[in-house]
């Protein structure tokens, strides 16, 4: 399984820019981990992983994942091979569907690996699986789909291709809260499975629940790498980055405010254990 | 007073679908009051929005805007009274600037130019955009684009705002700058807001919610009333605002707590309380 290792990367869009859009990263991120990138719109959080995912060279430094390093001098080749470990998913994926069936859709990725056609149907059908999707679903136009179910299709085409590393960029945006939520627990599925996730998200609530580390982004540079527990700790932190605090992290503040005594909660689960017992109910479910 | 919008008995298909997407519904949306819409994908309230607007003809049934029934002939008054903000920014802008884009609404009306300057000013200051009146599209956030559209709609004076889910695919800086935006509107009483969303906040803030599941009206009432029933909210896909799902929790786990609507505030407050 392939780590992802970040050494003092830099990366300019053009030489005119103000800033770099990346300014002297270093990151280390573990295989198998669920990462939540977050910070204010334009701190450098898609910039990051498009490296990651070879979109881009770095201006300077260095990026490893798993047997591959890629720096300023690479060639196109060199950053080809970042990709055959990592699965990209765009924002709005679904407006990138295109096939006459949904089928089709997802076989894309892999027929372009060169895969046996035998073991391309096999992927697209483990690939609906995952996303939740039965698997008549592939002979249906992805443009006659709901919202939620084409943004599925979409990301069961990345995951046809096995990715070992999967970088999400706001997935459940524009999505219902059923819809979001059947998504997250699909992409937890993935995790358990050994799946690294990177998940860029405004959406604190998710980063609090799923993440084991949480990357802070300001201004192209990283400010903070930590476990939620730490990130949610520090209110002021958190404004400072424009970063909201998830609804549970926040009541769990004013009661610790507040002279109750509990351990801060990421989740409304969590926070309702602790303060069963206290109430004379039952913890847990 | 007559109603800002009043559905009777409306029902509509759309071709090739083998049930009506609404049935037999019946609203009245109040001068000055902010309703929410909300219900799973599919459960008829965007059609709901564009009925209302004229932008779909009912098969059945009557809809009235402040007093004026919303049929072919009357059409252009109808537009002019309801402005529709859609979900996605990108797909609104047609200016080749902020000031354009308001300006095209106008043109479309026929607003002598003479008036048109001072209309576009006053509906950029409104939403706080004026500093930015010559900006390209491509410079603007996803909420500055949104607050541009509802500016287009302000200069034409409508009596009805429809967002529909317009807070949607905005960061949540974007998201507040918009929805901070409407409270003021609503403060100013000029306007009737009827929003179709999945945000719980947005859900919050407004003085009407109604639920629509499988076509028809399944509740409608206050916010704190409609709000307080997570099991419902559930069951149509909707987020659950924090203090009520606190609130659950804590029930299913044993502990009795009163049967009302908490915000997150009142759920700390009883707590403490109890603590």
């Amino acid at each position: 399984m392939p780590a992802i290792v970040i050494k003092n990367v830099s990366f300019n869009y053009s030489s005119l820019a103000k800033r770099p859009a990346l300014d002297n990263v270093s990151l280390q991120i573990a295989a198998g981990s669920f990462v939540g990138i977050v910070g204010h719109t334009g701190s450098g959080k898609s910039t990051l992983v498009s490296l990651i995912d070879g979109l881009g060279r770095p201006t300077s430094g260095q990026i490893q994942v798993g047997d591959v390093t890629v720096n300023a001098q690479s060639s196109m080749t060199d950053l080809a091979k970042l990709r055959q470990h990592v699965g990209y998913v765009f924002q709005f994926p679904e407006q990138q569907l295109f096939a006459e069936t949904v089928g089709q859709d997802i076989a894309f990725g892999p027929t372009n690996l060169g895969w046996s056609a035998d073991r391309v149907q096999a992927a697209v059908q483990e690939a609906l699986k995952l996303v939740d999707l039965p698997a008549a679903f592939a002979d249906r136009s992805p443009f006659a789909l709901s919202g939620g179910q084409m943004r599925r299709v979409a990301i069961a085409g990345v995951l046809a291709m096995h990715p070992a590393i999967l970088i999400l960029d706001e997935p459940t945006a524009g999505l219902d809260a059923a819809a979001t939520h059947r998504l997250m627990a699909n992409i937890a599925r993935l995790h358990a499975a050994g799946t690294t996730i990177l998940l860029i998200t405004h959406q604190m609530d998710q980063v609090a629940q799923y993440a084991d580390q949480v990357v802070v982004m300001n201004r192209g540079q990283l400010v903070k790498s930590e476990s939620p527990w730490e990130i949610f700790a520090d209110p002021a932190f958190l404004a400072a980055n424009h970063l909201n605090v998830p609804p549970a992290v926040a009541m769990s503040h004013q009661l610790r405010d507040a002279g109750v005594s509990i351990d801060p909660a990421l989740s409304i689960a969590s926070l309702a254990d602790q303060l069963a017992v206290k109430l004379g109910g039952e913890s847990g479910e | 007073m007559v109603d800002a919008v009043t559905l009777t008995n409306v029902q509509f298909q759309y071709p090739n679908t083998d049930r009506p997407i609404l049935d037999d519904v019946s609203l009245r949306f109040k001068m000055g009051e902010w309703t929410t819409i909300i219900g799973h994908n599919g459960s008829g309230k965007s059609t709901l929005a564009r009925l209302i607007d004229g932008l779909l003809v009912p098969k059945q049934g009557q809809i009235m805007v402040c007093g004026l029934p919303v049929t072919e002939e009357n059409m252009v008054q109808v537009h002019q009274r309801v402005g529709i903000v859609f979900q996605n920014p990108d797909n609104q802008f047609v200016g080749a600037t902020v000031a354009d884009d308001v300006a095209f609404g106008l043109e479309n009306r026929q607003v002598p130019p003479a008036e048109m300057g001072p209309r576009i000013r006053q509906a950029l200051t409104a939403v706080g955009m004026e500093k930015l009146a010559d900006a390209e599209p491509a410079m603007l956030s996803g909420g500055q684009k949104q607050r541009v559209a509802i500016a287009g709609i302000l200069a034409l004076k409508p009596q009805v705002i429809i967002l529909d889910e317009a807070t949607s695919m905005l960061d949540p800086a974007g998201r507040q700058l918009v929805l901070d935006l409407l409270q003021r509107l609503r403060a100013q009483q000029h306007y009737t807001i009827i929003s179709i969303t999945h945000d719980p906040v947005e859900m919050t803030i407004a003085d009407r919610v109604v639920v629509l599941d499988g076509g028809r009206i399944v509740r409608q009432g206050p916010t704190a009333t409609v709000l307080q029933d997570v099991a419902l909210l559930q069951r149509i896909g909707v987020g659950v605002p924090a203090g009520q799902a606190l609130r659950q929790a804590l029930v299913d786990r044993g502990v009795p707590v009163p049967a009302r609507y908490f915000t997150e505030k009142e759920m700390v407050e009883w707590l403490c309380q109890q603590l």
